[in-house]
């Protein structure tokens, strides 16, 4: 019902080839990181699901219909894609309550996700007073406001403090978990999204590179475990016995697939000497730095494409 | 479409812009009937000046400066409503709300209508009273009920709707909202004016008279003098709406089609 499918998703700004052929799913009741280094096209994909941009080619779906053909889209998404996009004159209240009107909500809503997002106190005050995690907090207010079964969420950890990441991470779950929401959050930062996410989409270069859990990224990643012996054939014999394969590499024996703890406990049950043991390239980090070629990929900014 | 007419009026009302314009509107309008009503000679004592509040036209003027020079605040509202919700990206969260942009921006045309006949129902009321305590004070006839003023008054009213909507085709078609309001300001007052020098130059003053400030300027005209060079004041107000309607169709259009980024 509430499933999100990306199928060939192609935009071009010009010459710039902002997404290339995209095509992944998002699930109910489950927290989807998007990550992706800074343009790598994470923003486009989310304004084309959402009806904003046109794609060029491709589509993107919400429980199978076009965002634009949604009957009711503050009730069934709920979205935020800027940290600010909020008139600095209104106040935070009267910004609820003009989407309540053009949603056709009661009034109440306004309050109810004031509340939920803890914002009671500060609903008063103009926006322009605010701070970067008070937008944030107010963004999400407004995606909660039709008590929608989708979110989509664009860097909404930016600007918090860690409080208000860990507060984040708990509502998210929450929703997720507990309400069976489907829940899709980009980021540039794996390391926000590595204790959130359930499943991560990634992509560089407006192309996918990764979609599954954050566990088979690290198992498909070439991670490795290093051992220094006296003994290299003594320890391969070892391995073999446990079902392990290893080989000989610059004076040491290298084993894929394997954690520093398997290859340890071989070697002590066939008493071989151990010099050195080492896991490398196992950093989820380093993995994801790999994965996206390690920065900025397109002459594409976050904010969007060139107006 | 209730919905968002709601939601548009709570946009309009939530911000200081509306009460900033109006304001400044008045201040505008207090103005120029002071320089008015000051700087008039009196004819029959053999002054010489333009303008003399013995004349009915000259009262007229005095009425009519909502229109001379109070318009600009419509204009400048119908611009904001639209440009505004593209420099502060309000204008995401409107869409996402509500994907079928016509029906905002219809919404939008309606609200501006409407608040513009508000505002002018304000300054022409500030116009009127001044004026009239004035012209009274200085002991020439105010004429409210003659010389075609009552049917100023209520055309001034209509007409500074119309150039809200006028304004709102204006920011939606340039969306930045600084260019929307130096081009429509330097269009109206300035290009426009040059522009119906140019056509009366090449005999084709007929042109000139369709001019949006030549229209707006045309419904302040008595009907029983209206001067060669401007249309009689009823085909003035229907080609002032013409081109409130043809801006914002045209810069519908294209926001209905523009990727929002």
């Amino acid at each position: 019902m509430s499933r999100i499918t990306v199928s060939h998703l192609t935009k071009h700004f010009g010459a710039v080839r902002a997404v290339n052929d995209l095509s992944f799913a998002v699930e109910p009741g489950s927290i989807t990181g998007f990550l992706g280094p800074n343009g790598a096209g994470k923003t486009t994909t989310l304004r084309c699901l959402l009806g904003l941009v046109t794609p060029t080619r491709g589509e993107a779906r919400i429980g199978g219909v076009r965002y634009s053909d949604l009957r009711y889209p503050a009730q069934t998404v709920g979205a935020a894609l800027e940290s600010s996009s909020f008139h600095p004159g209104r106040t935070a209240r009267n910004h609820l309550l003009v989407l309540c009107a053009a949603a056709g909500l009661p009034d109440r809503r306004a309050e109810e996700v004031l509340e939920l997002t803890g914002m009671t106190d500060t609903a008063d005050r103009r926006v322009g007073g605010y701070s970067t995690g008070m937008r944030q907090r107010l963004g999400l207010a407004a995606t909660l406001i039709g008590d929608p079964a989708v979110l989509v969420l664009d860097e909404p950890a930016t600007g918090l403090d860690p409080a208000g990441i860990n507060w984040l991470r708990q509502l998210l779950r929450h929703l997720a978990h507990e309400l069976g929401k489907t829940v899709l959050v980009s980021s540039h930062l794996l390391s926000e999204m590595e204790h959130t996410a359930d499943r991560v989409v990634i992509i560089a270069g407006g192309v996918l590179v990764h979609e599954g859990s954050l566990d088979d990224l690290v198992a498909g990643s070439g991670a490795v475990v290093r051992a220094r012996t006296p003994e290299p054939a003594r320890l391969l014999a070892a391995l073999a016995d446990a079902g392990m394969h290893g080989h000989r590499q610059d004076g040491s024996v290298v084993v894929p697939g394997a954690t520093p703890a398997q290859v340890g406990h071989a070697a002590f049950a066939h008493g071989v000497e151990l010099h050195e043991l080492a896991a490398e390239g196992t950093d989820l980090e380093d993995v994801f730095l790999q994965l996206t070629g390690g920065g900025e990929t397109g002459a594409l900014t976050e904010v969007g494409p060139p107006a | 479409m209730s919905h968002l007419l709601r939601s548009e009026v709570r946009k309009l009302t939530s911000t200081r812009m509306l009460l900033g314009l109006t304001l400044g509107g008045i201040g505008l309008v207090v103005f120029y009937v002071m320089v008015i009503v000051f700087t008039a000679g009196d004819r029959k004592a053999g002054n010489d000046a333009l303008v003399s509040l013995s004349d009915a036209a000259s009262v007229r003027a005095v009425y009519g400066v909502p229109f001379e020079v109070g318009y600009l605040m419509p204009l400048l509202m119908g611009v904001f409503i639209i440009s505004g919700e593209f420099r502060h990206r309000t204008i995401t969260p409107t869409f996402l709300v509500t994907p079928r942009r016509w029906r905002v921006l219809a919404a939008k045309a309606l609200v501006a209508a409407g608040a513009g006949v508000v505002m002018g129902v304000v300054l022409t009321a500030v116009a009127t009273g001044l004026g009239a305590a004035l012209i009274a004070a200085k002991g020439y006839p105010v004429r409210l009920g003659s010389d075609g003023v009552p049917r100023l008054l209520v055309l001034m009213c209509v007409g500074l709707g119309v150039w809200a909507v006028f304004g709102l085709g204006f920011g939606a078609l340039l969306r930045n909202q600084v260019a929307a309001v130096v081009v429509a300001i330097v269009l109206v007052t300035v290009v426009e004016g040059l522009l119906a020098v140019f056509l009366r130059w090449v005999h084709l003053g007929v042109v000139a008279r369709l001019l949006p400030a030549a229209a707006s300027n045309a419904m302040v005209q008595p009907s029983n003098v209206t001067p060669l060079d401007l249309l009689p004041w009823w085909a003035g107000g229907l080609v002032l709406l013409g081109w409130g309607i043809v801006s914002a169709f045209l810069g519908s259009l294209l926001t209905l089609r523009r990727d929002v980024t």
